[in-house]
């Protein structure tokens, strides 16, 4: 398995979104690492990802452990990838918040599926969350595009986030 | 709302970085995901607070049983 990194951006200002367009389809997975923080006042904000600008077919499953104790959520018909819990401005200021996803076969003419891994924390334990997800998108079209931001009606990302996509062969 | 929404493409193919705001059919199609999120959160609300209905209602049939308290959490 050999990793190639094929883009990598950091935001200069506040920012809604990031997107990666013009995937090419030359890898077999694809591997996408963030660090970002939300500007809602809230201490945490959901974070969402979507293929090719697309609102349809996804499903998924999510574990994990915050301060209130464990939890799990699932679903067959989301209009998004609810990716991950990110920090978001009611914590201590520049921590932000770090996930990965594996995405694989994002080429092929099948359903996708990803694995996540993300994590949301201030300087102590009384603010957490850790979580895994696995996630489908039942649609046959090659990724080509990947759109990242906070759940809609929770701000925005602020400077200095984050994104790196790379290529798996 | 008078903020304009942006986002910054980043093209894999040239390597071109560019903050462009957000089209309308980017903004309604959020103003969908903030709907259908909003729905769902409401249905798992309404499922939490039907399954902690049902619990109660058991424990307390368990207690007109006779039940202690005690013995009603062993059960849990």
């Amino acid at each position: 398995m050999t990793m190639s990194l094929i883009q990598t951006v950091t935001l200069p200002s506040t920012t809604n979104a990031i997107s990666f367009s013009t995937i090419p389809g030359t890898y077999k997975d694809l591997y996408l690492i963030f660090s970002v923080r939300g500007t809602d006042a809230a201490t945490r904000v959901p974070f969402i990802m979507t293929f090719n600008n697309n609102s349809s077919s996804y499903s998924g499953v999510r574990g994990y452990a915050f301060e209130g104790g464990l939890g799990a959520d699932s679903g067959t018909s989301y209009t998004y990838i609810p990716l991950s819990s990110i920090n978001s401005a009611g914590v201590s200021a520049n921590i932000f918040s770090p996930g990965e996803v594996y995405i694989f076969n994002y080429a092929a003419n099948t359903s996708k599926t990803a694995k996540s891994m993300y994590m949301a924390s201030n300087t102590s334990s009384s603010s957490f969350v850790l979580g895994l997800g696995h996630h489908g998108w039942a649609n046959s079209s090659a990724v080509t595009s990947i759109q990242l931001y906070p759940l809609p009606g929770n701000g925005d990302l602020v400077a200095g986030s984050t994104a790196s996509l790379y290529g798996i062969k | 709302m008078s903020e304009v929404l942006t986002k910054i493409i980043v093209d894999c193919f040239t390597g071109e970085q560019s903050i462009v705001p957000l089209t309308p059919e980017e903004i309604s199609e959020r103003e969908q995901i903030a709907i259908s999120f909003a729905e769902a959160e409401a249905a798992r609300q309404a499922e939490e607070a039907a399954k902690a209905a049902a619990k109660a209602s058991a424990e307390a049939k368990l207690a007109a049983l006779g039940l202690t308290p005690e013995e009603i959490a062993a059960l849990r």
